[in-house]
């Protein structure tokens, strides 16, 4: 995994790293930690990360742009804070997690669980977002979620559409997209995710194979695998 | 001020009902007498109808008729109307001669004594007093339609030694009680008596419980002064007065008139705040009270008007100059004493007698509800203040347990508390010392600048520990128990952390504090070379900092400091704070 820490306070960011190593261990392949926001930016330039740990100060709306901007990316936001009173709005904005300051290993280690490939294991969402930030035409728009109703993955990306019709393009996987997206949000087949509110009904096709019609008339795939826990969700 | 306008109405028809008074008084038929001839000596015939005093020299009437001056014998002296004419109306009732004079004597009508009033001598020690308000029965056998004469046979050698002219008024009318006249002609110096009495009773109420607005106390002071005065008018009307009594009311009179007059600058000062022109005002005012002392001393009524003229103007010009700078309530003031300069024209008998009452009255009423009003305004602004410093001390505790700063800091000293129990100790105390001064402070609004350097110090140290970086205070201090608002450096350096990285192993803040040559002090903090952050860090609370700064430091010296700040040469960020020495030893 690879981890980066944009922490500006030294002994903090020092304490974050050791507790970040103990708890992965091997898993990390890189945990890399700078004092600046432009620091992160040209380190996120020539690598790729998993994991971005933020020490945000929340103070005003630049806080919140910034973090809109950073949901959008393909690797997953953790934000390390000792103004917990943003810990909600961040959670809508599609944080993983917010860890309080002082944290504790423990606490951390729950963090890092939400992100650990072996324990993603159910299909509905289980984060908190009310707002999916999206570039788009080099800006970052902040989508609500209750106007997605399908998302579909597409080679690097993930295709979201909106109830009105139009679709996005999202740099996060489903996989991690599930991680933030609220339970509302299924995943019904191996490259898709649906909205059940805007779910009609389940269709089932010769060949034993089955599809989920959405209200606005689009028909998505249902993979074998997936159908019993969407049956109970629909039930 | 619609209040005030209310208020203003109301005793303009005070003001105007006042002639209606006059106006019943005079329906009844009277008669004055139109000067004497007077002779210094003593003969029966001067009392005769039939002598012939056209030779003798005249009064000279003064305040209309009423009043006839007359000159002062040194031994006994006599007084002679020319023949008069009375309607026939007066010798179907009792008729009365009414007398006003400081002088003792007998009473001569057509040639028989009708009374005596003390007792006429040629020496000083043989002479008795009388009062001043006297009234004779006329017989009404001695009552003609033509060719009545009054003679009055008199001296003055008591009176003669005030130094004053002396006047007979004479008046003839119906036989009643003379306080009735006089009352009825009191009546709006008792009304402006009660009234204004009451209203020193409570500004001075006011200005002794809290001593902070002069104006309620100028005020009170003012208002004692009219009461005193009207009560002084009053008293005539109640008492039989001897001369000497007669001389001290007008005397007090003139005296409580100066005294108001001087409360009503005073105040007309303070209200508009030009206290910058209290001491030309004072100057000139006096310059003329003294032209009017020297120019008319042996008249007391004239100076009595004239203190009155010259006090009133110099509030009007005062107010002029309020208005111009746009004063709270200094335009209803200026018609107020517009209108009581207008009174001034019935001449000074008549202004003294019944329309200084009225007019007194309408600005007594106006200067209430102006001062109620500032005191309630003062009230308000003070209640605020009280706000302010509370939520200023509140602000300074609630800064030192934000979340950022505590929560980094204990995450920080657990890191501290695994790689270096030692470090996590003094770190511990120095946040102990940081929290220790603050709580101290908190309901301060000055401490020892000694007291601050240590809190920024301590302050320091945390973040050193929480940077791993040395950060020092030098200070450059002449005076270290001088007294500073609480947190102000402290805030500025907590302000140059927010808003910069330090990067260097080792950075040095620059505390200075001197003496200018004009005697101001001047703080200058200097802080290291740093990095400018991203604005997202900290955005709402730098700005926050500064203005805690500015408001605690026009707490302290309101309106006599100046703070700037801005990079030297060396690109070091410089917070000036400059404090005038009149703030400082004031």
């Amino acid at each position: 995994m690879n981890i980066l820490v944009v922490e500006d306070e030294i002994m903090v960011a020092r304490n974050l790293c050791r507790v970040i190593r103990e708890i992965l261990q091997d898993s990390i392949q890189n945990l890399y930690h700078v004092d600046t926001l432009d620091d992160a930016e040209k380190y996120l330039q020539s690598h790729g990360i998993d994991l971005l740990f933020l020490d945000l100060n929340l103070c005003g709306e630049d806080g919140f742009e910034l973090l809109s901007d950073v949901v959008s990316s393909n690797f997953q936001t953790i934000i390390v804070s000792g103004n917990i009173d943003q810990a909600l709005r961040s959670y809508e904005y599609g944080v993983l997690d917010f860890v309080p300051k002082p944290f504790t290993q423990a606490r951390l280690s729950q963090a890092l669980d939400k992100c650990r490939p072996s324990q993603v294991q159910t299909e509905s969402g289980r984060g908190q977002a009310k707002y999916l930030g999206v570039r788009h035409l080099g800006k970052t728009l902040l989508v609500p979620v209750e106007e997605i109703t399908h998302i579909k993955a597409a080679e690097r990306y993930t295709e979201i559409s909106l109830a009105d019709g139009k679709s996005l393009l999202h740099e996060k996987k489903l996989k991690q997209l599930l991680c933030v997206l609220p339970d509302q949000f299924q995943q019904i087949h191996k490259s898709h995710i649906a909205n059940l509110r805007f779910a009609q009904d389940i269709v089932s096709r010769p060949g034993s194979s089955y599809e989920l019609c959405l209200r606005d008339g689009t028909i998505l795939s249902v993979g074998r695998k997936f159908l019993p826990p969407l049956r109970n969700r629909l039930a | 001020m619609r209040k005030s306008l209310t208020l203003g109405v109301a005793l303009t028809l005070i003001f105007l009902a006042q002639p209606g008074l006059q106006a019943e008084e005079e329906r009844l038929p009277t008669a004055t007498i139109n000067g004497f001839s007077m002779m210094q000596g003593d003969d029966p015939s001067w009392g005769k109808v039939d002598f012939d005093s056209s030779h003798w020299p005249t009064s000279d009437p003064v305040m209309g008729t009423t009043f006839n001056r007359v000159f002062i014998p040194d031994t006994i002296g006599w007084l002679r109307t020319e023949p008069f004419s009375l309607p026939a109306s007066f010798a179907n009732s009792p008729m009365a001669l009414y007398l006003t004079s400081g002088a003792s004597f007998e009473v001569w009508w057509n040639g028989v004594f009708i009374g005596a009033n003390g007792q006429p001598a040629d020496t000083l020690a043989d002479e008795i007093e009388g009062l001043v308000d006297t009234r004779f029965y006329i017989p009404p056998s001695l009552i003609q339609e033509t060719d009545n004469v009054l003679a009055l046979r008199y001296s003055a050698l008591g009176y003669s030694r005030w130094h004053v002219p002396l006047a007979f008024a004479v008046y003839i009318g119906p036989f009643r009680d003379q306080r009735y006249n006089r009352l009825a002609r009191h009546v709006p110096a008792l009304l402006l008596l009660g009234a204004v009495g009451a209203a020193s009773l409570f500004f001075g109420a006011l200005y002794f419980r809290r001593r902070v607005d002069k104006g309620s106390l100028w005020l009170a002071l003012m208002f004692l002064m009219v009461t005193f005065q009207s009560a002084a008018e009053i008293f005539q009307a109640l008492f039989p007065l001897s001369h000497v009594g007669a001389v001290a009311r007008i005397l007090l009179i003139a005296i409580f008139a100066y005294g108001s007059g001087l409360f009503l600058n005073l105040f007309t000062l303070t209200y508009l705040r030009l206290q910058n022109l209290q001491r030309w005002t004072l100057l000139i005012s006096h310059a003329l009270v003294l032209t009017a002392l020297l120019l008319s001393y042996s008249h007391f009524d004239r100076l009595t008007f004239a203190l009155i003229i010259i006090f009133v103007f110099s509030a009007l010009i005062l107010t002029a100059l309020g208005v111009r700078q746009k004063q709270t309530g200094a335009l209803p003031l200026l018609l107020v004493l517009i209108v009581f300069c207008c009174s001034f024209l019935v001449g000074y008998s008549a202004f003294l007698d019944s329309y200084y009452y009225a007019a007194m009255a309408l600005l007594a009423g106006t200067l209430f509800v102006l001062q109620a009003n500032a005191n309630s305004r003062t009230e308000r602004r003070s209640a605020e203040e009280k706000l302010k410093s509370n939520r200023l001390q509140l602000e300074l505790l609630k800064r030192q347990i934000q979340p950022h700063f505590i929560m980094n800091t204990l995450t920080a000293l657990s890191e501290w508390i695994l790689t270096s129990p030692e470090s996590s100790v003094d770190m511990i105390n120095a946040l102990a010392d940081e929290f220790r001064i603050l709580n101290q402070y908190s309901d301060r609004k000055l401490v020892p600048l000694e007291r601050e350097i240590e809190l920024c110090r301590a302050h320091l140290k945390i973040m050193s520990y929480r940077q791993n970086r040395s950060l020092t205070l030098n200070t450059s201090v002449r005076d270290t128990g001088l007294n500073v608002p609480p947190a102000i450096i402290h805030t500025l350096i907590e302000n140059a952390l927010t808003h910069n990285r330090y990067t260097n192993d080792k950075s040095i803040f620059d505390l200075t504090q001197r003496t200018t040559e004009s005697g101001d002090l001047e703080f200058t903090l200097t802080t290291p070379v740093g990095t400018k952050r991203r604005d997202w860090r900290d955005d709402k609370g730098g700005g926050m900092g500064l203005s805690y700064v500015r408001i605690r430091l026009q707490e302290a010296w309101p309106d006599s400091f100046t703070l700037t700040d801005g990079e030297d040469e060396q690109g070091r960020w410089r917070t000036n704070i400059l404090i005038s020495a009149k703030a400082i030893n004031g």
